[in-house]
C-alpha cells in the first residue's frame, strides 16, 4: 500500500484517536497539527470535529487557522470534513445563533425538525444513498451503513450532494465540491465501509 | 431508515472479560479487545464494557482496555462503571470511547450528567437504569430527598444503584424523565427482574419509558430467544436491544439474531 501523509487539524474539538487510529489502518503516515504552516504546506487535510458549530469556529479563529484552511481548501489539494468537520466547510450553521464557517461550499447548516416523532440526535446505523459518482464510493455499494451522531444537517444545492441519508428529512450525508468532501457520518466507526471510504479519500 | 442496533456487552473486571465465553477461533478468550473484535466480526452495532471492578486502582487498566479496542475495531464503543467525575468521563472519551453510561453516580450526583453534557454533548451521556418491580422500599438506602421530590416515589418500578444491590427510592420512569431533562443523551434500560433469567426483556416497563423520553432507550435483561429481541424492539420500542449471556456463551450469533429482525421487517444494519 501506498503511503499518504495526511494532516489531521487539531483544533481542540474532538477526540482524535480514533480517526487517526482509522487512517493509520488505511495505509496514512498521520500528523496532527494546529499550526497554519503545516497546513498550508500539507499534501491532504482532514477536519474532524465533534461538538458545536460554535465553539468550533471560536477555536479555528483563536488558533489563527481560518486563513489556511481556506486558501488549503482553494488550492485544489485534498481536504476532507468529518461531521462536524463536515458542517463548517459550509458558509452558514444556526447552532445556538449565527456562526459564519469556512465558505468553502456554499450551504448552510440547520437543525432537525423538532415537530417530528424522530428523535434527536440523530444517532445509529443509517443508510447512505448514492447520489452521483464520487471518488469516495470507489469498490463500494449504494446503500449501506454507516454510524450517525448528530443533531444539524446541512442543506446544499444538489450539485455538491454525492450521497444522501434519509431521517425524516432527506439529507447530504457526503458533499464534494471538487477535491473538497464532507461526510456527516462517522467513517472511523463506521467498520468496513467507513474504512474503504477513508481509503478512497487517500487516492483522490 | 435508522437501523435498530444488536449491542454485546462485556463485564470487565481488572482488565479481563469476566463471564466465560464459548467463542471458537478465540486465542485469549478473556481478553476484552478479542472478544470486541470477534463481535465486531459477526455484526455488532456497539460494543458496551462495564467495568465492574469496585477498586479505582484498576482504573488505568479499564482505560487501556478501552484504549486497545478503540485503536483496533472501528465501531462506537460505550464505557460503564465506576465514573463518578467529569475528569473520568474526559479520560474515557480521549482514550477512545464515544460514550460513557453513569448509573450509581448519576443517582449521587445528578449534576454529574448535566456537567458532562455540556462539557461532551448529550450524545457521549448515557444513564443506565436498573430498575425492578417494586414491592415495598423497606430496606432502601434513599436519594437524596429533595431528589426523589423532583423524581417521585416508585410506583411501579424502583431504581436500584450499586450493581442492582441498592434500592434509592425512585421511581423508574421518573428517573428516566428526569435525566434526560438533565442532559442524558441515551437511556440504557436494565430489568433486574429478568437479568440472567433468558424469560425476555421486560416489556411493559419498557412501554412506559420509552413512551416518555425522546431519547433512545436501549432494552437490556433478559434476551433468551430470538423472539425475545423482537418484542424488545417491535412492542417495547426499544432503539437497541443489548444482551450478554446469549452471545458469551455462543446461543446466538449477532448475525442470526439481525437475520430474525430482517425477515420480521426489522431495519437492521447486515
Amino acid at each position: 500500500m501506498k503511503v499518504s501523509e495526511v494532516t489531521v487539524v487539531n483544533y481542540r474539538t474532538s477526540n482524535l484517536l480514533s480517526i487517526t487510529k482509522a487512517l493509520e489502518t488505511v495505509g496514512a503516515d498521520v500528523a496532527l497539527t494546529q499550526d497554519p504552516d503545516r497546513i498550508a504546506r500539507a499534501e491532504r487535510v482532514v477536519l474532524p470535529g465533534v461538538g458545536a458549530f460554535g465553539a468550533a469556529m471560536r477555536n479555528v479563529d483563536s488558533l489563527g487557522l481560518r486563513e489556511a484552511l481556506v486558501t488549503f481548501g482553494k488550492s485544489g489539494r485534498p481536504m476532507l470534513g468529518i461531521c462536524l468537520g463536515m458542517q463548517i466547510l459550509f458558509s452558514v450553521s444556526f447552532e445556538q445563533g449565527i456562526y459564519y464557517g469556512l465558505a468553502l461550499v456554499p450551504g448552510e447548516v440547520v437543525a432537525f425538525p423538532k415537530d417530528s416523532a424522530l428523535k434527536v440526535p440523530h444517532m445509529g446505523w443509517n443508510q447512505v444513498g448514492f447520489r452521483r459518482d464520487s471518488r469516495l464510493f470507489d469498490g463500494l455499494r449504494d446503500k449501506q451503513y454507516a454510524y450517525f451522531v448528530h443533531s444539524y444537517y446541512v442543506r446544499a444545492n444538489k450539485d455538491y450532494v454525492a450521497g444522501a441519508t434519509d431521517y425524516g428529512v432527506v439529507f447530504p450525508s457526503i458533499v464534494e465540491s471538487g477535491n473538497i468532501f464532507g461526510i456527516q457520518f462517522h467513517p472511523e466507526k463506521s467498520q468496513s465501509f467507513g474504512l474503504k471510504i477513508l481509503e478512497n479519500f487517500l487516492s483522490v | 431508515m435508522l437501523a435498530k442496533r444488536i449491542i454485546p456487552c462485556l463485564d470487565v473486571n481488572a482488565g479481563r472479560v469476566v463471564k466465560g465465553i464459548n467463542f471458537v477461533n478465540l486465542t485469549d478468550a478473556g481478553d476484552p479487545v478479542e472478544s470486541a473484535k470477534l463481535y465486531e466480526k459477526e455484526g455488532a452495532d456497539e460494543i458496551v464494557f462495564l467495568d465492574i471492578t469496585a477498586s479505582v486502582d484498576n482504573r488505568a487498566t479499564m482505560v487501556n482496555v478501552v484504549r486497545r479496542t478503540a485503536e483496533t475495531i472501528f465501531l462506537p464503543l460505550t464505557v460503564g462503571g465506576g465514573i463518578r467525575t467529569v475528569d473520568d468521563i474526559r479520560r474515557m472519551l480521549s482514550n477512545g470511547a464515544d460514550k460513557v453510561s453513569l448509573n450509581t453516580a448519576a443517582v449521587r450526583d445528578p449534576d454529574l450528567i448535566s456537567r458532562g453534557a455540556e462539557e461532551f454533548g448529550v450524545q457521549c451521556i448515557v444513564v443506565a437504569i436498573d430498575a425492578k418491580r417494586t414491592n415495598g422500599t423497606s430496606d432502601a438506602q434513599p436519594a437524596d430527598a429533595e431528589l426523589i421530590e423532583k423524581v417521585g416515589h416508585p410506583v411501579e418500578y424502583e431504581v436500584y444503584v450499586n450493581g442492582g444491590r441498592t434500592p434509592v427510592g425512585l421511581d423508574a420512569v421518573g428517573w428516566a424523565k428526569y435525566v434526560v431533562a438533565r442532559g442524558a443523551g441515551e437511556i440504557l434500560l436494565t430489568s433486574i427482574d429478568r437479568d440472567g433469567t433468558n424469560s425476555g426483556y421486560d416489556i411493559d416497563m419498557l412501554k412506559r419509558i420509552t413512551k416518555e423520553v425522546n431519547v433512545p432507550v436501549i432494552a437490556s435483561g433478559g434476551a433468551g430467544t430470538l423472539e425475545h429481541f423482537y418484542e424488545a424492539i417491535a412492542e417495547g420500542n426499544a432503539d437497541a436491544v443489548l444482551a450478554a449471556s446469549v452471545f458469551h456463551f455462543g446461543k446466538f450469533k449477532i448475525t442470526e439474531v439481525k437475520n430474525y429482525l430482517s425477515r420480521k421487517g426489522v431495519p437492521v444494519r447486515i
